[in-house]
This record gives C-alpha cells, structure tokens and sequence, in this order.
C-alpha cells in the first residue's frame, strides 16, 4: 500500500503565520461592504413595509456577530436551523427558506 | 493538479470542461440528482443513468478528464416510496459490469431532502443497497434549515444499521453546524463551494484550519442553481493566500478524493 500523504493536524495555524494575518487585511474591506450590504438590505425591506418572520430571525443572527463567544459561524447557522428533531409525516411542499419555520 | 469528486456536468455545457481542463482537473465524479424537475416516469432515469455511465465519460474524455458516477434515487424524488423503489429496481444491473468497463462508483447522492418519514425509509434502502453490493456511499445533506437536523437523522440511521463502514461512506456540503459529528463518527465530509445556500472557499479553509485535513475534501457541485465549476481551483488559490503549504494543498484537492475514490476497483487513479 502506498505512503499514506503528509495530514495537517487540527488547528495548525498556517505556516508562515504573517501570509495568514495578511489575509485577514486584505480581505477587511470586503467583509466592510458585506456588512453595508446587510444595513442597506435592513433599511430597505423598512423602506418598503415588508416585515416578516425569516427578517426577525436574521436581525438576532446579527447579534451573534458581537456578542463576544467563538464559534459564530457554526452558532449562527444553528440559529438558522429548523431544531426539530423527528421525520415530518409528510414534506411542507413549501420551498426553504432559510430559517427554521415560525 | 485536482479532482472535482462532486460535480453535475449533466447540467453543464462543453465549455466548461474546456475551463475545468485547463485549470487542472483531472477528473471529476457524477452523483445521480435531480433533474430540476420531477421526472415523470421511471424511464427518465433509464435515460439519465445511461446519460451517467456511457455520454458523460465520453464528454469529458475528450478533454483529458475521467468522469466517474454514482447511481441512485435522489432525495427530492424519494418521498415517493413507490416510484423510488421502481428505480432503484434499475441500479443493480448496472453495478454488475466488470469494473474496467464501468465508471460507477457506489451509491449516490442518496439522503434527505425536507426530511420527510419516505425520505428516510428510501435513504436506508438505498444504504442497504450499497452495503449489500459493497458499494461505497455518497450522501447529500440537505439546504439551509433542515441541513442539521437531516444530517442527525442520517447519522442515526447509518449507526441502527450497524453494518456500514465509516471509512466508505462521504457525507457532503457539510457546514460549520455539522462538521464536527460527521467528523467525530469516523466518515468522510465533503465541503460544497457553492455561493449562496452553502459554503464559500474562505469558509472551508477556515474549517480544513480548524479541523486538519483527514478525511475532507472540497468540491463545487456545480447544477442547476448558480454555481461556478472552477470552485476547487480556486479554493486552492484561497489556500495558498493564506500560506498554506502545498503539500496540504495537494492533499485537500488530489489525495483525499483518491484515496477515498481508489475504495472502488472502479476507480482508475490519474496521475498526478
């Protein structure tokens, strides 16, 4: 049998760790204008009087962003996530929509 | 070098072959899915399979690319037990040939699609199916909300069966939520690069950081919805930005879907 390849442990920084922290630099105004974008996208559906459930939820996903505890992406998609735990009788027949039902 | 181990080309046109080509891929493996509508008979899929196993690797050879695939019912269409079962009555045979003259793979993309009670009855046929044809497995998780819970469901239900092997089984498009469990019970995780509904390169550099990079691989799964068929390459650029080192590079986008892949005589392992 072959040599298995080289394995990158867990949580092994990058090597050499400055190409990393440059990343995180170059990137910033990228993540700036997503975040614009998701104010605008706020201010708009206000703008045009739509109020909803699926909106209610991504304005508490938001506070996940701050609220000082790690793991923000997978507790973000967690709160996006239908919590259920059992098989449905039958299919909503409903597209998702990308937050867990009302 | 890569392989794209999740990718519809079915769906795809000539041109992006050319594109795959001269970004370096090598090869690329097919799950069976849906057609972007419900077939309306079972004949749909005789014509699909064959679509699978005998025009695509004809396509893609023309431009250096092996093209592998997987057969199933896929999980939009399986809430119908009836139907289902009609189909999968058509796998069989085709996993039969001898394997230098088939391109099939193993089983899939089987899973869960609003998680429904038919979903889950037809995902654990269709995983007795692989079993008892000592087929590898290839499973799709399903989007957005039910992504968690459906993958919980199916982890479940691989463990009641008590007889598949982890090592053999890919579990796809996980995410930040589902990594960890896919991970920990000894499967292979798939990342789909695919904007919008699932991840993102920086996303799953992120996760192959936090994770190490045993048993992952990345794949663009590019089909009906928007998607870009040179997601791996350019995931490996992302990585090399970030200086990661090519050997793990190689290793995320050529060994792990080989060594995975080479599971099956059908497998032919390019060179690299």
């Amino acid at each position: 049998m072959a040599t298995p390849p080289p394995s990158t442990p867990p949580n092994t920084p990058p090597n050499p760790p400055g190409r990393a922290q440059a990343s995180i630099q170059d990137d910033f105004l990228a993540h700036r204008a997503k975040l614009l974008d998701l104010a605008a996208y706020f201010d708009r559906a206000e703008r045009y009087g739509v109020n909803n459930h699926a909106l209610e939820v991504l304005k508490k996903a938001v506070a996940v962003l701050n609220d000082g505890e790690d793991d923000r992406a997978k507790r973000l998609l967690e709160l996006l996530s239908d919590p259920s735990s059992t098989p449905l009788d039958q299919s909503p027949n409903t597209p998702v929509t990308g937050v867990p039902s009302a | 070098m890569y392989i794209d181990p999740h990718i519809h080309m079915v769906s795809r046109t000539t041109d992006d072959y050319e594109k795959m080509a001269t970004a370096g891929c090598i090869a690329v493996t097919e799950p069976a899915f849906w057609a972007g509508f419900d077939r309306s008979s079972v004949d749909g899929f005789v014509d699909y399979f064959a679509q699978l196993t005998d025009h695509e690797p004809k396509r893609a050879a023309k431009f250096g690319i092996q093209h592998y695939s997987w057969l199933c019912i896929n999980p939009k269409e399986a809430d119908d037990p009836v139907f289902a079962r009609e189909v999968i009555e058509l796998i069989p045979p085709l996993l039969e040939k001898p394997s230098n003259e088939s391109n099939v793979l193993g089983i899939g993309e089987i899973g869960l699609n609003r998680n429904t009670k038919n979903e889950l009855t037809i995902f654990e046929e269709q995983v007795d199916l692989a079993v008892r044809h000592d087929q590898l497995i290839l499973i799709h998780t399903p989007h957005l909300e039910d992504k968690q819970k459906g993958t919980r469901l199916m982890l479940d239900a691989l463990k009641r069966d008590g007889r598949v092997k982890p090592e053999r089984v890919l579990i796809d498009h996980v995410e930040e939520h589902t990594i960890a469990e896919v991970l920990s019970q000894g499967y292979w995780a798939g990342m789909t690069l695919y904007p919008d509904s699932k991840c993102t390169p920086a996303r799953a550099v992120d996760m192959i950081e936090c994770y190490g990079s045993e048993r992952l691989w990345v794949n663009s799964a590019g089909d009906w919805g928007c998607s870009d068929p040179l997601s791996v390459p350019k995931c490996q650029q992302e990585m090399r930005r970030r200086g990661q080192p090519p050997e793990v590079i190689q290793k995320i986008t050529f060994d792990n879907p080989q060594q995975f892949l080479t599971q099956s005589e059908t497998f032919r392992a390019p060179h690299n």
